[in-house]
């Protein structure tokens, strides 16, 4: 039966540091639930928040084709969301929400005259959580946090690989490249991987070389 | 202990402490029969069991599986889980005395079980972070009772001459519960969602409560189930732990548990981590094995442990039981197949259905003069948490500095010091005189 014993070594290995355990106390406070990012970019003070981060919105001019692995998007904006600093109040809108441009988007100027960006939840979701299947449809594992370098360009996607029940689960890293997000189906994403290449991925460790299986090359 | 159930002058080892009084005769001063519990009651505690397993299986690994497809960061996760360890770690001792205090086992029970499902409940319904914590914690908590209160209704039902078959009737129904849940769950998880999971878990509680409510409560002896009348009547909790800690062979016993808990707990997730890692299709069979595969083995095995212990005595289950799991360290360190590394899992029924039926027979044999039964597994209860939580860090920080066939030797390097330790130190618990 399992037992603490998995979770037990996943506390001690998410709990890391001391800044992370100070911001969740904050996080606590704020009972950190989870909102739309729809609702989020309404909210006079997050559209505050955002200006502060002088980001422009995303350019409704640019759209990069569908089909393709969404590209880093131009906008900087939407990256510092998804560091790990980000007060947990806050979720980190997907850069899926700018490689689909659509006409839904649109500058809207506010009360305090601060630029935000109204999208329609539904072309939007939150990335934790979304299942990763492999080129061949297999479950692979769900994701469950982002990698950013430093100049905020998202690189990878750590994925929670394999398990039954939770037991004997790997964490993983999956080059963001590798990775399509399908624009008719929410909650799901297609890696360009099989399953082997996967499972032979080492284990995710913060400030180790971090090992990206995929990349725009990869072929299943 | 039979001396003093059948009345008259008990025998006792030291001559009494000045301020302690004699323990009182029984209440009619005849000789008490021995316990007679109906089939009914038996049965009933048999489902009880079953039950409860069920319910108690969800709150495992598959928590965090859960919680990660709602969204949450393993942050969150981590914190949750964290919580929940250390409530069913400190709670043991106070969740003994309280069961300890209790008149009647049966209602402490109905509320434990009730807690765990209530907690089920919530979890599938409103998976939001101060639900979630408020769940964890009323789990632990209940599960710190619950399991102090199962051995003490055996007790209180069947006496002290039975219950070594009892507690290996109460570890097969408890495996084979367990097992199902599972399976039960991994399926409605899968084919429906898994909230369903959560739920089904939480629908189990109502079974239980029924089949607790079919153990007829004139059975249940409360000064048996206390393991006879306290000295120490109205003593508080300290008192009754340091009389306790008078007690070598429990100390010895707890010891050995807790290096046992040590060696074992992260065995599981390391080996079936590797079996992820090396087998490509069957990854989720084989996990799924290795989980369900020594459940079944408990099942089988945990009566005969039951009867043999009756036979053989406590110790040489013990050594068999610590043999095991130094055998299976070993073979996980050097056998790279994964079809093997399932197989060598396997030896976790073996050493599972031993300590399942020895913890509360060997606790109930050493604590059975004292009237603090519950008191004294919640302390060992306390340093099974303790090793097991040590084992899990431990272990992580051997795989990650060095390797896992590494980290899986220290670990049975564990198992042979507590294997010697019994060999050595352990003394034979069995009561020796004849109760009628």
């Amino acid at each position: 039966m399992p037992t603490s014993g998995a979770s037990a070594r996943r506390i001690f290995s998410s709990l890391g540091s001391l800044g992370e355990i100070i911001l969740l106390l904050l996080g606590l406070g704020l009972l950190g639930e989870q909102q739309p990012a729809l609702a989020a970019t309404r909210d006079p003070a997050f559209s505050v928040w955002r200006s502060a981060q002088a980001a422009p919105p995303p350019q409704p001019a640019a759209p990069s084709p569908v089909q393709q692995p969404a590209a880093p998007p131009s906008a900087p904006s939407a990256q510092p969301q998804a560091a790990p600093a980000t007060p947990p109040a806050v979720p980190a809108p997907p850069p899926a929400a700018a490689a689909t441009p659509h006409q839904d988007d649109k500058s809207k100027e506010e009360k305090s005259s601060v630029p935000a960006t109204v999208v329609d939840g539904e072309q939007l979701e939150s990335v934790l959580g979304i299942e990763v299947l492999s080129s061949s449809g297999e479950n692979m594992g769900r994701i469950v946090d982002i990698i950013v370098d430093r100049s905020g360009q998202i690189r990878a996607a750590i994925i929670d690989f394999g398990g039954f029940l939770g037991v004997g689960s790997r964490k993983i890293v999956v080059d963001w490249r590798s990775l399509q997000f399908d624009p008719k189906k929410a909650g799901v994403v297609l890696a360009n991987l099989t399953k082997d290449q996967l499972r032979v991925a080492p284990v995710y460790k913060a400030a180790e070389p971090v090992v990206m299986v995929g990349g725009p090359g990869a072929k299943p | 202990m039979s001396d003093f159930l059948e009345g008259g002058q008990p025998k006792r080892e030291s001559p009494p402490r000045s301020g302690e009084e004699l323990p009182k005769p029984t209440p009619h001063g005849q000789k008490t029969r021995s316990p007679t519990p109906s089939l009914t009651s038996q049965r009933a505690l048999d489902w009880f069991v079953f039950f409860l397993a069920d319910v108690q299986t969800g709150f495992g690994a598959f928590v965090s599986v859960y919680l990660t497809a709602q969204k949450w960061t393993q942050t969150d996760i981590g914190l949750v889980l964290t919580v929940g360890a250390i409530v069913g770690l400190v709670g043991q001792i106070p969740g003994g005395a309280i069961v300890d205090a209790a008149r009647s086992q049966r209602w402490v029970a109905a509320g434990g079980v009730a807690a765990v499902g209530i907690s089920a409940f919530a979890l599938a319904v409103s998976p939001i972070f101060a639900i979630v914590f408020a769940s964890r914690v009323l789990q632990a908590g209940a599960s710190c009772v619950l399991g102090p209160a199962i051995a003490a209704i055996s007790l209180g039902l069947v006496g002290q001459r039975r219950i070594s078959l009892r507690l290996g009737r109460n570890a097969a129904f408890a495996s084979v519960g367990s097992g199902v849940a599972a399976a039960g769950m991994g399926a409605s998880a899968y084919y429906v969602s898994d909230h369903a999971a959560f739920i089904l878990a939480a629908s189990m509680t109502i079974p239980a409560l029924f089949a607790l409510f079919y153990i007829r409560t004139e059975e249940i002896d409360p000064t048996r189930a206390h393991g006879g009348v306290s000295q120490h009547k109205h003593g508080n909790v300290l008192a009754g732990l340091r009389s306790l800690f008078e007690i070598r062979p429990l100390l010895i016993f707890a010891g050995c548990v807790a290096l046992f808990q040590l060696a074992n707990a992260a065995m599981l997730p390391l080996a079936a981590s590797m079996m992820t890692l090396r087998s490509s299709q069957f990854a989720t069979i084989l996990v799924a094995t290795s989980i369900v595969g020594p459940q079944l083995i408990v099942a089988l095995f945990s009566p005969w442990v039951g009867r043999k212990a009756e036979q053989w005595g406590r110790r040489p289950l013990l050594v068999l039981c610590f043999a095991a799991l130094a055998i299976r360290g070993v073979l996980f360190a050097f056998l790279i197949n994964p079809y093997f590394l399932m197989v060598a899992q396997l030896l976790d029924g073996v050493s599972g259905a031993a300590l399942a039926v020895l913890v509360p027979l060997i606790v109930a044999d050493v604590s059975g003069k004292t009237g603090h039964f519950n008191l004294a597994q919640g302390a060992v209860g306390c340093a099974v948490g303790v090793g097991a939580s040590i084992s899990t860090t431990l272990a992580g920080y051997m795989s990650d500095r060095f390797d896992s066939p590494t980290a899986f030797l220290m670990m049975a390097a564990f198992g042979l010091v507590g294997l010697a330790t019994v060999w050595v130190a352990m003394p034979e618990t069995r009561p020796t005189a004849d109760v009628d």
